[in-house]
């Protein structure tokens, strides 16, 4: 990626979201799926945001997860980076309710 | 992301939806494996038919044409394994299979109560990818040389030499062991999980007579929040499935910056602008040249379609397999967002 300044073009990251995941998001109620599609947003900008945590298997080294907290629940996506493709791939959007 | 283990001491309350959530949980997670020891046992028995008959099958289809009496022994051994296999699978399917056997490894993996077994399966460092490709080259040169020194009595001599069967069944031995220890870590595990569901159903019971919230300690919270990440890895593990071909036929889609800011500006009652750009994003993912969609006038490298009521501009890069949304304007007005 170029670094952000003058003269530097801002890679913006394609965004393809899994039916499952897109599903899920739409289950929900406005305000919540607002906030959801906003980190949509946020990745087609930024695919590793303050926030972001690596998923914890080792053969997926470039899957992370985002968490938004909506008491009393939290909302979790899981996507894919590829860098090379400049293509973030969502696969799930998961409700948390013990977790 | 691994939950915390359990601190002990602090109890959450949770309300009658919390806790029949929580007896789902609990009734899906253990539903995969054994959860006493006479599911254990014949999980175990199970397997060793099944490894048993497929390892008297093709030794005995090779003996048996030089010495009929072992070889049709051995295969009457091999059909009696495997039919037990057979009857077991119809029976007690979680005891013996292996697709859901792996859901399960999935769920020990993040457990907090399954760490002893969870180091035997997470970690892929240098050195266990070492232990295991070792012991694989060990095994699998152990049934080779079982075999072949077989096949030597076997063309030289025209006998049946006892040694070199034991040599492959010491071979495939390892495999059923790894499968034995593993088996019996996920019956510890589940049995631990198993016991919590009459507690849980009571207290679902209760919340609901009572509409009121019961406390649930920490450490059972601990429990089922390791069932519901476990539950939620597999279901990314199902979502992963589908990568390749959504590696190959989806597009990225990129909505333009100044169009998100225009859309995050509107007001509540012009959500159908937002939506219409979702619902764009969505489709155009699978098909950038939909069928519904055209060019847009005077926009040469513009294509523009309908979505919830309203015309969607978007750019395609086929090279990069990428569309880029440009502009969502309402059905009937003239303006609208980045319409460049």
């Amino acid at each position: 990626m170029p670094p952000e300044g003058i003269g530097a073009t801002k890679v913006l990251y394609g965004i393809v979201m899994l039916p499952g995941a897109r599903m899920a998001i739409e289950s929900l109620g406005a305000d919540i799926k607002n906030r959801l599609y906003a980190v949509r947003d946020v990745l087609q900008d930024n695919p590793r945001p303050e926030g972001c945590v690596p998923f914890p298997v080792p053969t997926l080294p470039n899957a992370y997860t985002y968490e938004v907290s909506y008491p009393p629940f939290k909302y979790q996506l899981v996507y894919i980076v590829e860098d090379v493709k400049e293509k973030v791939t969502v696969l799930t959007m998961q409700q948390l309710r013990f977790a | 992301m691994p939950a915390e283990p359990s601190t002990g001491g602090q109890s959450r309350s949770l309300t009658a939806e919390d806790l029949g959530a929580a007896v789902r949980l609990i009734n899906e997670g253990t539903s995969h494996g054994p959860t006493d020891w006479r599911g254990l046992a014949l999980s175990l028995f199970g397997y060793a038919a099944g490894g048993g008959g497929i390892f008297g099958l093709i030794v005995g289809l090779v003996v048996v044409w030089f010495d009929s009496r072992l070889g049709v022994a051995l295969l009457v051994g091999a059909g009696a394994g495997l039919a037990v296999l057979g009857v077991l699978t119809k029976l007690r399917p979680e005891l013996v299979d292996t697709e859901r056997r792996g859901a399960i490894r999935a769920q020990l993996q993040n457990s907090a109560i399954g760490q002893a077994s969870a180091s035997v399966w997470r970690t892929r460092s240098f050195r266990s990818n070492l232990v295991m490709g070792i012991a694989i080259i060990i095994a699998l040169s152990l049934v080779l040389c079982g075999f072949g020194w077989l096949a030597y009595g076997l063309v030289t001599k025209g006998q049946v030499w006892g040694w070199p069967i034991v040599l492959v069944f010491a071979g495939v031995l390892p495999t059923f062991l790894l499968s034995a220890v593993s088996n019996y870590y996920l019956y510890r595990y589940l049995s631990r999980v198993a016991q919590l569901r009459p507690v849980f159903e009571q207290r679902f019971e209760r919340a609901v007579a009572a509409s009121e919230p019961v406390e649930v300690s920490q450490q059972e919270i601990s429990v089922l929040a390791d069932l519901e990440i476990s539950q939620n890895r597999q279901q990314v593990a199902q979502a992963i499935a589908q990568l390749p071909k959504v590696r190959t036929s989806f597009y990225g889609v990129v909505i333009d910056s100044e169009l998100q800011d225009y859309l995050a500006r509107l007001p509540e009652d012009r959500r159908d602008e937002r939506q219409a750009a979702r619902e764009a994003a969505d489709m155009l993912q699978f098909d950038p040249h939909p069928i519904q969609s055209s060019q847009a006038p005077g926009q040469t490298d513009v294509r523009m379609m309908q979505a919830a009521s309203c015309d969607v501009f978007y750019r395609v890069d086929d090279e990069k397999e990428r569309v880029v949304i440009t502009a969502v304007r309402r059905g009937g007005e003239s303006g609208g967002a980045n319409a460049s």
